[in-house]
């Protein structure tokens, strides 16, 4: 079974087929949506189940203060992105999760190229979560998780990220690449066993979806196609795709 | 079982006659294993033969030819356990006259949608009428969809004719756990799951998971433009072959005719943007040289964000080409998503590196501007 992963106060994953929908599983997933400062608002409404930040600054104290903020508006599950600098990630990301204890935030990302390893055992020490970055390959998936759990982090702390590419930009690329992990982690493979993390907040800087109604099509047809491929947890960039494919899951769970 | 052509063999005639436009009856066996020739070719093969030829050659999912096009024909269930073969088909209602063009493939909305037929295939919305339409395709040499509640009933009309598709009927969730079914026992060999499908999508969602989860013909609601490029973007994505990349060599290519002064534009060898900023730096009528580096296939935007944007490969086609020795000038224009590796590519290859435009269509402003800004 796929691990049950809890960010913030809601619980993902726990599948135990490929063909969740249609072999009537138990499972949870997530849809969440990149915050975006012009329309603060919107992340209050009832369909967004978790919110994305990105850290702006590479300064801890920095960081620490734009979370503060942000937590004195916001208490739902909360979803970090660091600037991804190898050079500096893992220090705001201890920053952080030292100045919220047992909050389960998700943590974006541990990678090959930064200290995956510390950023692991600050999630392991201070109760967050980690999502494991690699590049549209499942080989690699397992390697980075096998040194993150070598720090004692917990499977159920890890969620994978394959890639997320676009319709139009190789979206057959992840579409696969989350099959793959999806099929071995129930046939075999322990360390594989999580949640998968698709993240659609890039659509407005795709070339041909030049226009917002384009850009709404192009998020939610990709989210679709990856629902189907076997992703947990969505982060959008606008609410009308969000709604959209939330409904068409919710539509697919009913008995 | 993994056919060979010496399977086949046996059962054709061994005249070697050359009817077929094939030289030798074992050549005809080659291209009928990979679907390039059709048993209705060959005059002296008799209907036993037939038969079993059928038997073993026809795929889990039945192929059904139609107006050029095929419709199923599959094999498995997960694209990268082989690949998916054949688009499914798109119908509408009033079938728009919009075409889209990528990667050198034309497409568009292949059926119109009526109300008892798809683009002239018959369509059996009742079971009362199951003889009557049956009847009807056989007289016009048509395929025909055949509306049912169960796999059960779906199976039973698997035996009454050679072109009858079947579209599952009820919530899309009872829908979609049939096609998946249906497709798990075609390709376990089941009696009568062979039959390709039919779906109704009642929204672009619904759509978009019928491309992903079993539909041989999807028919959609939403006609726009907007809405038709990225899902038969998603369909050509979905069907394409992951066993051949979509990559293009990585060399130096010559848009137009470029000269010693000429710009020198990078870009990663994905396929889709090799078509697309060649065609743009064409139409444009800028004559270049077009750097396609080894991105492993990916997109440009793919590529930085996988560290697959690697300047030690734009180094490698700038050495091979000899480039230094074709032009004066040390300048690389490279994409603007990949802004971030300039200093990177600068030191790499010991040339100026300039940031280009995110979008290929803006190249000639760019050019222009890069012109005003020497003068």
């Amino acid at each position: 079974m796929i691990n049950k992963t809890r960010i913030g106060d809601i619980e993902i994953g726990g599948e135990s087929r490929f063909f969740r929908f249609e072999e009537k599983d138990d499972f949870r997933m997530a849809f969440a949506l990149a915050y975006d400062e012009h329309n603060p608002k919107i992340i209050e409404e009832n369909d967004v189940d978790a919110v994305a930040i990105t850290i702006r600054s590479d300064n801890p104290e920095e960081a620490i203060k734009q979370v503060e903020d942000f937590r004195s508006r916001c208490k739902k599950p909360l979803i970090i992105y660091t600037q991804d600098n190898p050079n500096t990630d893992h220090i705001i990301i201890d920053a952080i999760a030292r100045r919220f204890p047992g909050q389960h935030f998700l943590f974006c990302s541990a990678t090959v190229k930064n200290k995956a390893a510390d950023i692991a055992n600050s999630a392991l020490k201070f109760g967050h979560n980690v999502s494991a970055y690699t590049t549209l390959d499942p080989g690699g998936a397992i390697s980075l998780n096998k040194d993150l759990l070598k720090t004692g982090l917990k499977p159920k702390q890890i969620v994978i990220d394959p890639l997320t590419s676009f319709i139009g930009y190789g979206i057959e690329y992840s579409i696969s690449a989350m099959e793959r992990i999806r099929l071995d982690a129930l046939a075999t493979d322990e360390t594989l066993r999580m949640p998968i993390l698709a993240d659609l907040s890039a659509v407005n800087q795709l070339r041909e979806a030049d226009t917002k109604e384009k850009q709404l099509h192009w998020e939610t047809m990709t989210a679709v196609a990856l629902i189907a491929a076997g992703a947990d947890l969505f982060i959008f960039r606008h609410i009308e795709s969000l709604r959209k494919v939330k409904g068409f899951a919710e539509k697919m769970k009913k008995r | 079982m993994k056919l060979s052509p010496f399977n086949l063999y046996p059962h054709l005639p061994k005249k070697n006659c050359r009817e077929c436009g094939e030289s030798t009856c074992l050549a005809f066996a080659v291209k009928l294993l990979n679907r390039e020739a059709e048993l209705e070719k060959c005059p002296h093969v008799n209907d036993e033969q037939k038969s079993k030829l059928k038997a073993m050659f026809e795929p889990p999912v039945k192929e059904i030819r139609y107006k050029g096009y095929k419709m199923g024909g599959e094999e498995v269930i997960h694209r990268h356990e082989l690949t998916f073969h054949n688009l499914p088909l798109i119908a509408s209602k009033n079938r728009p006259d919009i075409f889209f063009e990528r990667a050198g493939k034309r497409m568009s909305v292949e059926l119109k949608e009526a109300q008892d037929d798809i683009g002239g295939i018959i369509w059996c919305k009742e079971k009362a009428r199951a003889d009557e339409s049956i009847e009807k395709a056989k007289k016009d040499d048509l395929p025909v969809i055949m509306r049912v509640n169960s796999i059960e009933e779906a199976k039973s009309f698997s035996t009454r004719y050679d072109k009858i598709m079947v579209e599952f009927h009820g919530s899309p969730a009872e829908v979609f756990r049939n096609l998946k079914d249906y497709r798990e026992r075609a390709i376990k060999g089941e009696q009568g799951c062979n039959l390709p499908t039919m779906f109704l999508a009642d929204d672009e969602a619904e759509a978009a998971y019928a491309l992903m989860r079993y539909a041989n013909i999807v028919v959609i609601n939403n006609e726009e433009k907007e809405f038709l490029e990225p899902f038969m973007y998603l369909r050509q994505a979905i069907f394409s072959d992951p066993r051949i990349p979509a990559k293009v060599d990585a060399i130096l290519y010559k848009i137009g005719t470029p000269d010693e002064n000429s710009p020198i534009f990078v870009v990663g060898n994905y396929a889709l943007t090799y078509y697309t900023v060649s065609g743009d730096i064409n139409s444009q009528k800028i004559n270049s040289y077009l750097i396609a580096f080894d991105t492993e296939g990916l997109s440009v935007w793919t590529a930085v964000a996988a560290n697959k944007f690697l300047p030690s490969k734009i180094r490698e086609v700038i050495e091979n080409s000899r480039l230094s020795e074709r032009v004066k000038n040390r300048t690389l224009v490279i994409p603007g998503f990949a802004a971030p590796l300039k200093g990177a590519i600068a030191e790499e290859t010991g040339w100026k590196v300039v940031v280009g435009p995110e979008d290929s269509r803006e190249i000639g402003n760019f050019i222009e501007e890069m012109k005003r800004e020497k003068q």
